[in-house]
């Protein structure tokens, strides 16, 4: 009987995105996230003693450079090799052209499959064999599992690879397969990476993407971690998922059409929170707190949007483990409200705003001199000038809720 | 929708009031109110009705929150009235008029759904918004899309918001400026990278760092070794030039032991021994000579000693003598003092004798001794004589004083005796007390009674309908229970009767409807036709066949009924005519019988519903008469008790309300009765309590009070009494001893005199006067002791002088005699001379006798040492042979030579040890026998020069070595700092959050600057779809509001192509806003808002307008134009208008368009 941790999609010093700091947000508790939550992986294999770690690609950033990501790595492998922990490692698309990799001597317990072709690394003692082939590249558009040899019989297969197989949303696709692929290969275990949603591909043979070990922003929710799983006779006997992160990312949305009174929603809110931070077992949560449904408070929650910020900022700051990343309404006042003979059409008009491609277009002008002066790297992470459909949706969205908060606010205001 | 009815139940300072805004138009309502009247108040319950209360209302200062209540009644569009009530709750605030709890959606139909912000800004309006939107206009320069949109909306101002959008946009982000929020943010990311370039450590660094470590830790681990070497080298032959010249000592002390042979070993401590003995032997011989030397000189010293014997005999004799010669000297010395003291004492006796006896001689003396032998018993009788005396004068003393003391008390008995009537008002106390508490009891019963009075006063204000004394209420007549509840019953029936026939009227009214409905059915298109419209043409056409008959076959003249029968055509044709006529009839009656067929049962149900209509109706009319006469008894009924009754239900409810008020008048009476009876009771106790009482009558006292008083009498008096009680006993104990006293006096008179008869015979038996006075008597025996005192002294000095004389002459006798037996010549006759030289002759004497004794001592003791110290001697010399026997010898001379040779062999092996170990401590690990053999290899050598050149080997790889380990050091310490740190990560990851900063401003500017877009686009779009027809009714309206100063309204493009307002003057003068003062664009605004609400109304209905005193800053002819305004547009939709000014309120009543305006008081 033996046991191995499979993992992926490490992305060491990989930093969370979207989380602005604020007075009162819990900034030290998310600090160097992926390196703890990395430092989970290492504790976790010493306390399981297990056989040997699978790392299946991604383990760092394509564009990072700094040696001492390396150095602290070399360092983590050290303590398995203190324990007799061998690990056995693929690159994937973002650290195959890494300079870390290139430049990294890796100890004599961590095993680098090559780039050329597939390897096999048999381990004699537990009756195992290994088989993995790294990225040569950023972009592997071939089908590598194609190559990977047929299964050594006797022993008990694993083929360790990154590849996005037919495609999964939000991953691009690299070293493309199909799920027949692997199951011709006749091997036990196959340990994938690349796609940072945990998923449980086949079972017997077990195909399965971990996901990755700590989520870095609000589209990574839930738990992140590993999967522990135990051979006995060459059969796997058990799979198990094990949180690693330190940080959780959350969608907490909340249904507002019951509420009537503004303490109705603060209520609505904190209990939405209040599960949010339940289920992340202890861990500090960043939360997106998405405020839908069907209510006539929409004009308020419009005109009070800074308001709800300010309480929610001063409940997370309570708790000491919320962070609050950003609160959207998409609250919609109800049908007979909105095309009440009443509503001049302005309102109406603004309600009914669809912002479209084409309004979108005839505005983009005048956004180019702030296009300019935007940092190359915020261009590449959000849409801001491409925006999509659903962009063009929120962006609408916000607009009218915008104005009618300034429109009705007026009122208030006088 | 249109406000039929409010209700103000409870609200403010207003109960019950309503304002009752049903009319056939909806109409211009104006609600009058002074100042302080309640109209805001008023506007508020209309707002409270429509919208609920909010949170916190002022209006509770007479009613509590939960009282407050508001009702009225709406008119939908579709012309149904919707009752409603409104309370002040958190939740379910809307009730219906039974109190049922109603959903807030019902009021969606007349409100559209809006919420009360939206509702007051779109169909309200106040003095001060329309200010504000005068205000507005000018600010946005008359544009025209913005007035009409900020009209149309009812916000005072679009611009505000427009400008408000714009100057966020510009504090998020401007081209060139860093001071905006991105600027800030951008400047700060760009800090962040640059520090986190610098933090990055490249992978080429840590190589090239690396490989400098390994390269200069291998050269310094090579050039260790060799260094080792050479020093390891160096130290041997260091080692071995030390060692040599140890070498050489060693072999030469090895032959000179050699040289030395076989040595006699001699014990460690041999010699010592040895020496030890030998000065034992030498101090014994030196101790003996010593002892002889004494021994000769003793004895010498003994023949030289001769005592003198006779002297030594006499030894005792001469001591004694000496001591003797201190008392003689003393003696001779004291004898003339003492003669002179005994002739002083001598001549003081005869001078005392000469005071008390002057006749009597000195020597004579002796016959007074006898007196001094009776001094005692005279000093006891004069003692017993004073002690009598003094008991006289006490025993006196204290008859006088008890006398006086009693005097005192029976006068201060004899005036406590006056006050002791305790009895009387003890008894009338307790009695008072046995009463109780009367005042409190009265005010109890008092208070009591004034409650009820209260209680009753208010049941009976809150039972309502009677207004009589209380009194009279317990013998009020009112009907029995049993009469009220038959009424109740039978009016219950009667309005179940009439409900029910109500019911049954809707029935059939609706089935009246729907049969007319399904008639107009049939007859559409055609009508139906009637069976008695056949008879009809089929009776016309036997009317043309007669005459055709009589004309054709009677050739009768039938032209003048002929005209009749068809003025226009000839009669065949018009015979022909009538019989197509009456075919087609039946043929359509035929073809439509099933239509006739359901027309005609139709048309006998509409008959008999209407029937039942009239039926219904009669039983109507009969039901309200019955109901009628059944009130009028109901109302008989109570005229006895003046009463007029509410409904029967609610006179039963009354009735049980009024039986607990007549139970509380009962309770009065009976109260009233019990306060008298207090009242009486308290008189009367206070009487008793005054009539035992030594005090003034008070009037209005309280019981309490007197009471209080008589109690603290009552104390009084007891106290008294107990005092005099208490004096009499005294006064009793008193004489009792007085009369002890006077007793005492009498026995002590008798003793004293018994005394004085003794004292005068004893006197006389001494001689002394009988006069004399028992204290005279004691001093004379005094002065007589103190004369025999000094008799005696001068008797007693005289036999001392005798004994001295004596003891003088034995002396010398003794003295003279040893001197003549001694034969002591001397020349001095001295007795004390004599003395001294005996003395010291006997010590001279004594001394050689003893130094002759000690000579002998000592010669025995010498002589005895002498014997011992010889033996002792010797002993030690026979020991001394004995221990030179050990090494062979016999002499000390022979023992000295052996010893010598033994000590010389042992100095040698000493020096060999020694340079065996500093050669094992040169050698350091290797054997002495190594370093030996090496010294043998070296012989002839030039070791120094050999080590001087292995050292400056060493010396010349030193410098490289150093360098070697400062590299190694250096790389090390970099390499450290290169150890994983997480810094660049952190860096990285602030970066990151300032990115999501920048993305955040850059949303929120990117969202603000469409925001803007959209609202002017949609200004545009509100422009171009509503200027035209707005523009014509607000033209019409400004030019009343203005009384025609202003004729119309116009659009024009000002400098920047901007569509804007101008108004228009006669004579087409064109009047820019900003060209108009304020109090027209105040006009100008209403007349664009009220504009708005007439297209409002067209397109959507009509919704009320709530007018809030906007008129204050107009003159009256303008408050004139503008009421005619808004009484027009009353056709349109309801105006209800809040003022406090009079003159409104009248110029609107004197409009003369009563059918249209309504006044309403607060």
């Amino acid at each position: 009987m033996f046991s191995f941790l499979h993992a992926a999609d490490i992305h060491l010093d990989s930093p969370l995105r979207g989380l602005e700091t604020y007075d009162d947000a819990p900034v030290e508790q998310i600090r160097t996230a992926s390196r703890r939550a990395f430092d989970n992986l290492v504790d976790l294999a010493l306390e399981q003693e297990v056989d040997f770690v699978l790392l299946a690609g991604d383990l760092y950033d394509g564009d990072w450079r700094d040696y001492n990501t390396g150095l602290y790595f070399i360092n983590r492998m050290g303590r398995l090799r203190e324990n007799n922990i061998q690990a056995f490692l693929v690159s994937g698309n973002h650290d195959a052209a890494s300079q870390i990799t290139k430049a990294l001597h890796l100890p004599g317990n961590v095993y680098h499959f090559s780039h050329h072709r597939p390897e096999t690394r048999v381990l004699e003692s537990l009756g195992v064999a290994i088989h993995g082939q790294s990225f040569s590249s950023r972009s592997v558009a071939d089908n590598l599992a194609r190559q990977y040899p047929e299964a050594i019989p006797g022993l008990f297969n694993i083929g360790l690879l990154h590849t996005s197989l037919t495609g999964r949303t939000g991953h691009a696709s690299y070293a493309p397969c199909q799920l027949e692929d692997l199951l011709a290969k006749g091997y036990g275990y196959w340990a994938l990476g690349h796609v940072h949603q945990r998923e449980q591909v086949h079972q017997e043979p077990w195909i399965i993407f971990p996901g990755n070990i700590q989520g870095r922003h609000v589209r990574e929710t839930g738990a992140k971690g590993c999967t522990l799983v135990q051979v006995e006779a060459g059969v796997v006997c058990q799979v198990e998922h094990v949180d690693l992160d330190v940080l959780r990312f959350s969608l907490c949305v909340v249904d507002l059409t019951p509420c009537t009174t503004f303490d109705d929603v603060r209520q609505e809110i904190h209990a939405g929170l209040h599960q949010e931070r339940q289920s992340a077992q202890g861990r500090p949560v960043a939360v997106r707190l998405v405020l839908q449904g069907v209510t006539r408070l929409h004009s308020t929650l419009c005109i009070q949007s800074h308001l709800i910020h300010e309480e929610v900022r001063a409940m997370a700051a309570d708790w000491g483990d919320v962070w609050l990343e950003k609160v959207v309404v998409e609250t919609a006042l109800p049908q007979e409200q909105l095309f009440s003979p009443a509503l001049p059409d302005l309102f109406e008009a603004i309600e009914n705003l669809n912002f479209d491609e084409q309004t979108w277009q005839e505005i983009l002008p005048e956004f180019e001199a702030l296009r300019s002066k935007l940092p190359a790297k915020l261009m590449e992470q959000d849409n801001l000038f491409q925006p999509q459909a659903h962009d063009l949706r929120h962006l609408g969205q916000a607009v009218r809720n915008l104005l009618m908060a300034r429109l009705l606010g007026e009122h208030h205001e006088n | 929708m249109k406000i039929n009815q409010l209700h103000l139940f409870a609200f403010g300072g207003f109960t019950d009031v309503t304002l009752d805004f049903s009319s056939p138009i909806p109409g211009l309502h104006v609600v009058y109110g002074p100042n302080e009247a309640g109209k805001s108040t008023a506007l508020r319950g209309l707002l409270a009705l429509l919208f609920g209360f909010p949170t916190r209302t002022p209006d509770n200062f007479l009613h509590a929150y939960s009282q407050l209540l508001v009702g009225g009644s709406l008119l939908g569009s579709d012309g149904s009235e919707f009752f409603l009530r409104r309370r002040k709750k958190l939740k379910n605030d809307l009730f219906d008029v039974q109190d049922n709890p109603l959903n807030a959606e019902v009021l969606t139909p007349f409100l559209h759904g809006l919420d009360q912000e939206t509702f007051s800004r779109m169909h309200g309006i106040d003095h001060e918004r329309l200010v504000q939107g005068g205000q507005g206009i000018l600010e946005q320069q008359g544009e025209v899309g913005q007035a009409l949109f900020s009209a149309g909306t009812g916000f005072a101002s679009i611009r505000n918001v427009l400008s408000a959008l714009e100057q966020e946009a510009d504090l998020l982000f401007r081209p060139r400026s860093s001071k905006t929020e991105l600027g800030q943010a951008l400047i700060h990311y760009k800090e962040l990278q640059t520090r986190m370039r610098q933090c990055i450590l490249s992978s080429s660094d840590w190589k090239k760092h690396h490989q400098a470590l390994t390269l200069a830790q291998s050269r310094y681990q090579d050039l260790t070794l060799e260094y080792r070497e050479l020093a390891r080298n160096v130290r041997v032959l260091e080692q071995l030039r030390q060692a040599l010249p140890y070498i050489a000592q060693l072999q030469d002390v090895q032959e000179k032991l050699q040289a030395l042979g076989t040595v006699q070993v001699v014990p460690e401590d041999f010699l010592q021994h040895r020496l030890e003995l030998e000065e034992g032997i030498r101090l014994s011989r030196v101790e003996l000579d010593g002892l002889w030397a004494r021994h000769k000189t003793c004895l010498t010293r003994l023949a030289q000693l001769q005592p003198d014997a006779a002297i030594l005999e006499h030894a005792d004799l001469i001591e004694d003598l000496q001591q003797r010669l201190g008392e003689y000297r003393k003696a001779q010395t004291d004898r003339p003092r003492l003669e002179g003291q005994r002739i002083s004492y001598k001549t003081e006796a005869s001078r005392i004798l000469h005071v008390i006896r002057p006749e009597l001689p000195l020597e004579q003396v002796d016959i007074l001794r006898p007196v001094l032998a009776k001094r005692k018993a005279i000093q006891s009788l004069e003692q017993e004589y004073a002690l009598a005396n003094q008991a006289l004068l006490q025993s006196q003393k204290q008859v006088r004083e008890v006398g006086e003391e009693l005097k005192r008390l029976h006068k201060e008995r004899d005036e406590l005796s006056q006050h002791d009537d305790v009895h009387t008002l003890a008894q009338s106390v307790a009695l008072a007390h046995k009463a109780g508490d009367l005042d409190l009891r009265a005010r109890e019963v008092k208070t009591e009674l004034e409650q009820r009075k209260k209680h009753a006063a208010s049941c009976l204000q809150s039972l309502g309908l009677w207004s009589g004394a209380m009194e009279a209420l317990p013998g009020l007549a009112v009907p029995l229970e049993e009469t009220i509840a038959g009424f109740a019953a039978d009016l219950d029936r009667v309005e179940e009767q009439v409900k029910e026939v109500e019911r049954d009227k809707k029935h059939l009214e609706s089935e009246h409807k729907t049969l007319m409905r399904e008639m107009q059915l049939l007859e559409q298109g055609s009508n139906v036709p009637e069976l008695a419209k056949l008879h009809q043409y089929r009776k016309r056409r036997d009317q043309g066949w007669q005459l055709v008959q009589r004309a054709w076959l009677g050739h009768e003249d039938v032209d003048h009924e002929a005209h009749s029968f068809d003025p226009v055509r000839p009669l065949a044709k018009a015979y022909t005519a009538s019989v197509v006529d009456a075919d087609e009839f039946a043929d359509t009656m035929y073809k439509e019988a099933e239509r006739i067929q359901k027309y005609t049962a139709l048309t006998a149900r509409l008959k008999s519903v209407r029937q039942e209509q009239e039926a219904y109706l009669q039983k109507q009319q009969e039901l309200a008469q019955g109901k009628a006469e059944l009130l009028d008894q109901w109302q008989h009924l109570w005229r006895k008790s003046d009463i007029h009754p509410l409904s029967p239900r609610e006179m039963q409810a009354w009735l049980d309300k009024l039986e607990i008020v007549r139970a509380l008048a009962r309770d009065i009476i009976r109260l009233e009765k019990e306060v008298q009876d207090q009242e009486e009771r308290r008189q009367e106790m206070i009487g008793l309590l005054y009539a035992s009482l030594v005090l003034p009558v008070q009037e209005n006292l309280s019981f309490t009070l007197v009471l209080h008083q008589a109690e603290i009498q009552l104390e009084d008096l007891r106290k008294i009494h107990s005092a005099r009680e208490a004096l009499v006993g005294v006064v009793h104990e008193k004489e009792r001893f007085l009369a002890q006293c006077q007793f005492q006096e009498n026995e002590a008179r008798k003793v004293l005199q018994g005394l004085q008869e003794h004292w005068e015979s004893v006197m006389d038996k001494l001689g002394f006067p009988p006069a004399t006075q028992p204290g005279e008597a004691s001093d004379h025996i005094e002065i007589l002791q103190k004369m025999f005192v000094a008799l005696d002294e001068a008797h007693t000095l005289e036999a001392r002088q005798k004994g001295i004389d004596r003891d003088a002459q034995n002396f010398e006798i003794s003295v003279r005699e040893l001197a003549e037996k001694l034969e002591l010549q001397e020349e001095s006759q001295d007795l004390g001379f004599l003395v001294t030289r005996l003395k010291s002759r006997l010590q001279h004497a004594l001394r050689e006798q003893a130094v002759q004794e000690q000579q002998h001592d000592e010669i025995v003791t010498l002589e005895k040492e002498i014997s011992d110290f010889q033996a002792r001697q010797k002993a030690e010399e026979e020991g001394l042979e004995l221990f030179l026997a050990q090494i062979g010898v016999s002499t000390v001379q022979e023992s000295i030579v052996v010893e010598e040779r033994w000590h010389r062999s042992q100095v040698l092996r000493a020096r060999m040890d020694e340079l065996d170990a500093t050669l094992a401590s040169i050698a350091q690990g290797k054997t002495v026998a190594d370093l030996k053999a090496l010294a043998l290899t070296w012989e002839d050598q030039d070791l120094d020069g050999h080590i001087q050149t292995l050292q400056e080997s060493l010396e010349q790889l030193e410098p490289e070595m150093q360098t070697l380990a400062e590299d190694i050091g250096r790389e090390k310490h970099e390499l450290s700092q290169m150890d994983g740190a997480d810094s660049a990560a952190r860096l990285n990851e602030d970066l990151e959050a300032e990115l999501a900063k920048i993305s955040r401003i850059t949303q929120n500017y990117i969202q603000t600057m469409v925001a803007a877009f959209v609202l002017r686009q949609e200004i545009e779009h509100y422009r171009q779809q509503y200027q035209n027809p707005l523009l014509a009714k607000a033209s019409d309206i400004f030019q009343t509001l203005t009384l025609g100063s202003f004729v119309t309204l116009r659009t024009d493009l000002d400098e920047s192509d901007r569509p804007i307002l101008l108004g228009v003057r006669s004579h087409d003068q064109r009047v820019p806003v900003e060209g108009m003062s304020s109090g027209t664009r105040d006009q100008l605004y209403l007349a664009l808002r009220l504009a708005s609400l007439v297209q409002q109304a067209e397109l959507s209905g009509p919704m009320p307008f709530i007018v809030d005193d906007v008129l204050i800053n107009f003159d009256e002819n303008r408050i004139q134009a503008t009421l005619q305004v808004l009484a027009e547009l009353g056709e349109q939709f309801q105006i209800i208008m809040f003022t406090h000014q009079a003159i409104v309120r009248d110029f609107a009543a004197n409009l003369g368009r009563d059918d249209r305006v309504f006044i309403h008081h607060l």
